[in-house]
């Protein structure tokens, strides 16, 4: 039974339960439903929270800077984020399927753009 | 167990159907990045500052709703991570582009705050074991009653809010121990516990006394917050 030895009290046990359930954060996928309203709404950030954004917004934190400073392969950053792609890079046959599945993506957003 | 026990604004079970973003500029603003991170490098880059623009200061709003315990440069260091992800799954070539790449920024913003909030914490238990024990505890009590009185009212929601909201507000110690209660229930961890795992995320070391103020502060805040609603 909960709340017998180590927190004798029961209701301060039910606080502390009810506080755990507060700030509790599930570990599953983000669903739409909860995006939807971070979307849908005007932001305003705190001075805080958008001082903190932009400080985190470093050349070593931020990957279009990574890329725009380290193009050369010897570049430490660029080739961490390069891990896992083969060190010669994909093969022909996958090359080609990025880009077939690019273009299949372009014509849908020209399809898109053209409905609108 | 008689007490219904919610979570507040705990993801549902993701359908199908949600392979959709939200409104048509987001889908056409989604759709353009995926295009350019399997594009060359300088689409790459463009593609994530689209992103960015977009989803930045939302992110850090989620974030804000859901992890009261971490700092503003905590949280925002999440969503910077976020944005690194996906695009060191674009380089890689691990990225799948026929998603939407909304809902995987905002599930991989959640998960770098999780690990920001358990750092080397390695007593973490599955959600279901909370989230299916909680009631337990209200079962026969006083707090439990109000607690079903305010889910009734449908004023839930604004209970846990305003209580993150104070949350939010704390500093040092009482903000770490909050930190830890989000993954522990009463009779998981005990105060000389909840110490060590404070001591274990964050480096700092708190006394056992500092654990029991702490928890009284928190107690009396909610407590306050559930009663004004009661009332």
């Amino acid at each position: 039974m909960p709340g017998t030895e180590k927190e004798p009290n029961r209701e301060e046990d039910a606080l502390l339960a009810l506080i755990s359930a507060a700030l509790h954060v599930k570990t599953d996928e983000v669903s739409l439903d909860e995006i939807r309203p971070y979307l849908t709404s005007e932001i305003g950030l705190s001075s805080e929270d958008e001082a903190a954004l932009n400080a985190s917004r470093n050349p070593r934190q931020n990957p279009t800077r990574i890329e725009a400073q380290g193009d050369t392969p010897e570049s430490e950053a660029f080739m961490a984020l390069n891990r896992k792609r083969p060190q010669g890079g994909f093969s022909q046959k996958t090359e080609e399927a990025i880009k077939l599945k690019r273009q299949e993506l372009l014509e849908k957003l020209h399809r898109k753009k053209g409905s609108s | 167990m008689g007490v219904q026990v919610w979570h507040c604004k705990q993801p549902q079970k993701r359908e199908k159907k949600s392979m959709q973003t939200v409104g048509t500029d987001d889908d056409d603003l989604d759709l353009q990045a995926r295009i350019g991170l399997i594009g060359t490098s300088n689409e790459r880059s463009q593609a994530i500052e689209l992103l960015y623009n977009r989803f930045a200061k939302p992110l850090m709003e989620f974030l804000r709703d859901r992890f009261c315990d971490l700092t503003s440069d905590e949280r925002a260091s999440a969503v910077q991570d976020a944005f690194t992800a996906v695009h060191d799954k674009a380089v890689d070539g691990t990225l799948n582009v026929d998603e939407p790449l909304t809902g995987l920024l905002f599930t991989v913003a959640k998960y770098k705050a999780l690990d920001l909030r358990r750092r080397q914490s390695s007593r973490i238990r599955a959600d279901v074991e909370l989230t299916e024990k909680v009631g337990d505890f209200l079962a026969g009590t006083a707090t439990g009653r109000d607690w079903r009185f305010v889910v009734t009212l449908g004023k839930a929601s604004e209970v846990c809010d305003e209580f993150r909201q104070f949350v939010i507000t704390l500093k040092g110690q009482q903000r770490r121990v909050a930190s830890v209660m989000a993954d522990f229930l009463p009779d998981w961890l005990d105060n000389q516990e909840i110490a060590h795992e404070v001591f274990i995320r964050t480096n700092k070391r708190i006394t056992v006394m500092e654990v029991k103020g702490a928890k009284s502060a928190l107690m009396a805040k909610f407590r306050l917050i559930l009663k004004n609603k009661v009332s």
